[in-house]
């Protein structure tokens, strides 16, 4: 009756070794192909703006061609693939700060894809999962965030081993070893947390008043919404198998990479990206943000050999600069590619087909601070959106755009934002 | 009695004079804005200016919006709340550069004219005061006109700046700020809409009882949290430094209100959580002396032991039950190992862990949160150490020795005596200054192949070693860390900097070296001087910036969007000072240059990695740097050279007054310096009286009102400094209730552990009586014995038991009880039983077997359903 559950058990349980059991949950079943909307929602965010000039864009429409040199030349092998958006506008936000407060938001309180994940999240352990790599140079502030919801900042994960804990951390390999297992024994111990928050509660009174509460609140929140994703990750643990291929479910292997380190940039966001994809391969999540670093950024990209941080290249607007965005063009590519690589758990086809996946930026011409001319890339969600175009717009808000990508995941809102800048979304976008 | 007003300049509107939405160029600044770290995030981080304007427009003279004044019985005129409150602070700064005359917007209907030199570098205007009255006059006046110029209603003074109309140089003053608040007070004055007795909202400040803020929990910062980690665990934690970082406010990152917790956050202390407590284990026995015995004793000898370190107070009876009940639910499936690993775990994500509480209890009799001893002992520790208290400090608050003023400041001193302060120290100092940017600021490799990693790391280690020994030479002073001219670095270091060969011995190590006049102090480290510089070349605008925001805690707005700053290929034959007169020509940049370029051209005889140069490296033209300081509160003067700019900053009031604020804003973990500026004033005073000592500051800062009491939430400094004491507007649960305090204010020397729980209170049962509560059937072998408690935890899949046999008779008594247990025992104690299931009969352990007359014995056990 006893079930053993010896330390060994425990680190194995932890460690990187034991991961029989994909996580697969009713969830992906649940929600397979009902109609013309993508599965999954995977956004790239990268700062400091762009030179609108070296862009690369040469015609429009499905015409359209991708210049030499330029900073859009690394998709060209993906140009048949990919929906280049040119001559959107963040209407009412400019500079650095407005701009990362505008770009997935709109000037709404909540950005597009917390509001995709409270449509599509409800099933999966990780509503939406936040990845970062360096993101936080100088902590949590409006130049550091680009996910909000409720007005609030939604952090990212910078540590690829934090995230991978996160993710198969509680995986305990061999579960008929025990029934009081690792999540269980996680809940009693956030059960115990919550007990004390309510103790506290009721202590705080006119001393501390309701913005101590709040405090408190937000903690019981996080209590919850930790606990309810061990009981899914339990539940899709218990389940087994699954129905879909096994390598789509697959953690990766992670090398040694410090967070912090401007040297392991690269590193860490592809760390972060297999990470974010072995996520929605095994129903963990449905959603993915991955911020790489933050407007201002100092991060240099030593990497190519440069010696000047990215936001100083970004008013020097020289060669570097160009060198640098890119780079990452190319980590785009490189994050298609491997959706690519990756089967559908559930559906056929692979994650590519079923994710629509954006490319944001935070300001159009670095160097001038505006937010005009904001380029945007899409692919992916093959039944859903067209591909092979470049669209081009006057001055359009970005919206529309916003609201594209909602209504292509689902969402039927016509606006998206500050509504007055949204009536319905951008033409050509999605697939009749 | 002072009148107290915002010590800092209300620039904190985030748009300042810009021209038009084509960009503007403004040379000679490429990249080297202060951007990198405005304050612009409030509390929750949401930048102001990205709010939504209010619905719609119907707002008469803004009358729907509150406006910051009362009605006084004395007031200004308008001209005077004009001169101080508009101009002065608002107009001067965003509107004059492009309306006065000559300028662009020198043909609308709002022309001013500028009481500061518009250009860069040049000297104040010599005007006899009738003048500068007239030129005050013709302002009141153009501004009175466009004031009362409404549209639908509201006027184009509030239109214009906010954008709401079409305004060229886009949005300049944010609507939720100090400065929109002045112009729609002026605003409504000039309408007649409002008294013209109005005044801003100012506190009286009394400095024997300054405000002391509202009671809060205060979430411990990542910094703390590896501090406090590792004194617990005699181990170094740097877990927190992966940690989803703080929120960074004012540029700090320890404000109290902002600090909160979040799911990602709960996750990572959950998995370090898991990864300390595994290391801990091991060893296990040696930490914990009755581990051999591993039995539930042990294990609420452990939750005592470390559980009172780890929540920093005294362990209650609702602790022990609770962390018990878990004990129980593990250990019960998995042993005492696992047991104590999940006790361990929870402790170390348990919010009595991870927040400080600052609440105190309600005294009756004054209205006002009386902080308790262990939350002064949390105070004073992480106030001085940034850690947790020492078994001193602890035993102070138990005995009930942080009850007075002196007692208090006795502990400060003591602990301001150990070596432990340093880092907490130069955490502050490298916020403070930006110093903990050094590590990540990046130098063109081809300007600058000396500065290499090695040359960095020698810097680094320079700068934070000369800030803690300023802080550790127990009388360490703001004088001594602007004006010491030591220096610990070795030989390879002294050669960057150019010192004269054989100033240090080249055997690798460090030494002391005294280093000449003009270099003296924080502001000639290398590190600073390299932090505040731009990529391949020094920077005023860095530097100067840094001066004017840290030093005079007089803050800077971002640059206006729309503006080129990119100033294409440098020309190397023009010196620094010429690449900026840009600066001082285009209206666009003047308002905010002029007081940032002058200080920092005082810096010019430094290059852009902290090395002393004559000539320009280009040019080989001779450095110049004279610079001037305007618009200080003390602190004007023409200065000539880093030396004279330190003196200058040293010897005036400005420097310490900013120190003060600073170090408050930091250390109580709080942004508003305007409800708290009668405490800082206080500790102004004290500090600067006090020769800047830095020890003496802390000490002034146990001594505040702000260190042993709060205001109830719902008073406000007006309520404290008038002695009106509001009620609640909703009567809030009662402090004084039934649960564990979460600091015990009336300790007791003889027990500092644990406290009897005082609810529910045992009844008695008859020793054949009925069941107890969540019990099968039980009996006795003596009609004088009773048995009380019951089912103490219950899980559904099984449950524990925790039982008390009293002894009512008058002889000793061998007990047993008699027990129909529901499942199957897998643990019980201070007990022995003779089957595991069905009827099972417990009789004594050896050492409880026998209870005397009126005494008792405690037994429990655990079962699996």
């Amino acid at each position: 009756m006893k079930r053993s559950f010896t330390r060994r058990n425990f680190l194995r349980g932890v460690g990187a070794a034991a991961l029989a059991a994909p996580f697969l949950n009713f969830g992906n079943r649940a929600f397979a192909a009902t109609g013309k909307k993508a599965k999954y929602l995977f956004i790239m965010a990268t700062p400091n703006g762009t030179i609108p000039d070296r862009i690369g864009t040469m015609g429009t429409g499905a015409g359209y061609s991708l210049e030499t040199g330029s900073i859009l030349e690394p998709l060209a092998p993906r140009k048949d693939d990919i929906l280049i958006f040119r001559g959107l506008d963040f209407k009412e936000a400019s500079n650095h700060e407005g701009g990362m407060r505008a770009m997935l938001t709109g000037l709404g309180p909540n950005s597009i894809d917390q509001q995709v994940a409270a449509s599509i999240g409800q099933d999966t352990a990780f509503k939406s999962l936040e990845l970062g790599v360096m993101t936080s140079n100088w902590g949590a502030s409006v130049q550091t965030r680009m996910v909000y919801k409720d007005d609030g900042f939604v952090h990212p994960d910078d540590s690829p081993s934090s995230v991978y804990r996160r993710l198969f951390g509680a995986v305990t390999g061999n579960q008929e070893e025990t029934e009081y297992n690792l999540f269980d024994r996680r809940r009693s111990i956030l059960d115990l947390a919550g007990e004390e928050l309510e103790e506290i509660d009721k202590q705080v009174g006119n001393c501390g008043g309701e913005e101590q509460r709040q405090k408190l609140q937000a903690h019981m929140n996080s209590i919850r919404e930790v606990e309810e994703r061990l009981t899914k990750q339990a539940q899709g643990q218990a389940m087994g198998g699954g129905t879909g291929p096994a390598e789509a479910c697959a953690p990766p292997m992670l090398g040694q990479v410090d967070p912090s380190s401007n040297d392991d940039f690269p590193a860490i966001g592809e760390a972060q990206m297999d990470l974010g994809i072995a996520a929605l391969g095994c129903g963990l999540t449905r959603v993915v943000t991955l911020q790489w670093t933050h407007t201002v950024s100092p991060v240099t990209f030593t990497w190519l050999n440069q010696s000047t941080g990215h936001h100083d290249l970004s008013h020097a607007m020289n060669q570097q600069y160009v060198d640098a965005e890119r780079w990452f063009a190319q980590r785009y590519v490189d994050l298609l590619d491997k959706l690519a690589n990756t089967p559908d758990p559930v559906d056929p086809g692979s994650l590519l087909d079923h994710t629509l996946v954006l490319w944001s930026q935070e300001l159009g011409h670095g160097s001038n601070h505006v937010c005009k001319d904001v380029p945007f890339v899409l692919a992916g969600a093959t039944d859903v959106i067209e591909h092979g175009k470049v669209l081009s717009f006057d001055g359009e808000a970005h919206q529309k755009l916003l609201v594209a990508v909602g209504q292509a995941m689902g969402l039927t809102a016509q606006t998206f934002g500050k509504p007055q800048h949204s009536p319905g979304p951008l033409d050509g976008i999605l697939k009749g | 009695m002072k009148q107290i007003a915002s010590h800092r300049f209300p620039w904190t509107i985030l748009l300042a004079t810009t021209l038009a939405t084509s960009a503007v160029a403004c040379k000679g600044n490429m990249g080297e804005h202060t951007e990198s770290n405005n304050d612009a995030p409030g509390n929750n981080g949401v930048a102001n200016n990205m709010n939504p304007l209010p619905e719609g427009t119907e707002e008469g003279v803004d009358a729907d919006r509150p406006l910051p004044f009362q009605e006084g019985e004395e007031c200004e005129t308008n001209e005077a709340y004009f001169e101080q409150k508009v101009f002065d602070d608002v107009m001067e700064h965003w509107c004059v550069g492009c309306h006065s005359e000559g300028n662009i917007a020198g043909a609308t209907r709002l022309v001013l004219e500028p009481l500061l030199p518009m250009r860069v570098g040049d000297e104040p205007i010599a005007r006899t005061p009738e003048e500068i009255a007239a030129i005050r006059a013709r302002n009141y006046e153009a501004a009175s006109v466009v004031a009362k110029d409404l549209s639908q209603g509201v006027s184009l003074l509030l239109l214009k700046p906010t954008h709401r109309v079409e305004h060229i140089g886009g949005t300049m003053i944010d609507i939720d700020s100090d400065d929109y608040r002045a112009l729609a007070t002026f605003v409504a004055r000039a309408n007649g809409g409002a008294s013209e007795c109005a005044q801003p909202a100012t506190y009286q400040c009394e400095p024997e009882n300054p405000w002391p803020g509202h009671g809060r929990i205060r979430r411990l910062t990542h910094a703390e949290y590896n501090r406090t980690a590792s004194d617990l665990l005699g181990r170094e934690v740097l877990a927190g430094e992966n940690f989803a970082a703080d929120p960074e406010v004012g540029g700090y990152l320890n404000n109290a209100a902002a600090l909160q917790a979040s799911p990602v956050l709960l996750e990572q202390w959950l998995n370090t959580a898991e990864l300390l407590v595994e290391s801990y284990l091991p060893d296990l026995n040696n930490k914990l002396s009755c581990a051999s015995q591993a039995n539930r004793d042990c294990a609420r000898q452990f939750i005592e032991s470390f559980g009172g370190r780890a929540f920093r107070r005294p362990i209650t009876q609702k602790d022990i039950d609770r962390y018990l009940g878990l004990y129980d639910k593990t250990s019960m499936h998995l042993g005492f190992e696992e047991g104590i690993r999940d006790v361990m775990t929870a402790m170390l994500i348990s919010p009595y862990f991870l927040y400080r509480f600052e609440l105190g209890t309600l005294d009756e009799e004054t209205g006002v949160c009386v902080l308790g001893s262990y939350e002064i002992a949390n105070e004073l520790s992480y106030l001085i150490w940034g850690t947790m208290p020492d078994d001193a400090l602890m035993q102070a608050a138990a005995n009930g020795n942080l009850s007075t003023e002196q007692q208090i400041a006795d502990q400060a001193r003591r602990m301001l005596g150990e070596e432990k302060g340093v880092e907490a120290f130069r955490d502050f100092v490298f916020e403070w200054l930006h110093l903990n940017r050094f590590e990540s600021v990046v130098r063109d490799m081809e300007t600058y192949p000396e500065f290499d990693n090695d040359i960095r790391e020698r810097m680094l280690a320079e700068a934070k070693d000369y800030v803690d020994h300023t802080y550790a030479q127990g009388n360490g002073s703001l004088g001594d860390l602007f004006g010491s001219r030591d220096r610990h670095m070795d030989a390879q270091l002294a050669a960057y900097y150019g010192l004269a060969a054989g100033a240090v011995p080249e055997d690798g190590q460090t030494h002391l070296v005294e280093l000449d006049e003009d270099r003296a102090g924080i502001m000639g480290l290398g590190a600073m001087l390299t932090t505040h510089a731009a990529g391949d070349r020094s920077s005023p605008v860095h530097r100067g910036a840094i001066v004017r925001e840290r030093m005079l805690c007089q803050e800077l707005p971002p640059p206006p969007p729309a503006l080129d700053i990119n100033e294409g290929a440098i020309d190397p034959n023009l010196t620094t000072r010429e690449r900026f007169t840009e600066h001082s020509t285009n209206a666009a940049c003047v308002g905010c240059h002029r007081l940032v370029d002058p200080i920092g051209f005082a810096f010019e005889h430094y290059d852009g990695v902290g090395r002393f140069r004559e000539v320009y490296e280009g040019s080989g033209k001779p450095i110049d740097a004279s610079g001037a300081i305007f618009a200080s509160d003390h602190s004007d003067a023409s200065v000539d050279g880093l030396g004279q700019l330190r003196d200058t900053l040293a010897n005036n009031p400005d420097l310490p007054a900013c120190f003060t604020e600073q170090v408050v804003r930091y250390r109580f973990g709080i942004d508003d310096t305007f409800t708290n500026g009668c405490t800082i004033e206080v500790l102004e005073d004290r500090f600067i009286q006090g020769d800047m000592n830095f020890d003496e500051l802390l000490v002034g800062m146990t001594q505040v009102p702000h260190f042993t009491q709060r205001a109830p939430s719902h008073w406000t400094p007006t309520d404290w400094y008038s002695g009106e004491r509001p009620e609640p507007p909703v009567q809030m649960p009662d402090t004084n209730n039934n649960s564990p305090d979460l600091d015990n204010n009336t300790p007791d020397p003889n027990n500092n552990t644990t406290e009897p729980d005082p609810d529910p209170t045992p009844t008695p049962m008859p020793g054949n009586g009925p069941d107890l509560p969540g019990m099968g059937l039980l009996s006795t072998n003596d009609p004088d014995l009773e048995v009380t408690g019951g089912t103490s935890n219950d899980w559904g899949a099984g449950y524990c038991a925790e039982l008390d046999v009293h002894n009512n008779g008058d002889a000793p008594v061998r007990w047993e009880v008699i027990i129909e247990v529901d499942g199957m025992i897998n643990n019980n104690w201070e007990s022995e039983t003779d089957n595991k299931s069905g009827q099972v009969r417990f009789t004594g352990a050896p050492h409880n077997v026998e209870i005397q007359p009126g005494g008792q014995a405690h037994f429990g056990y655990c079962a699996q359903r």
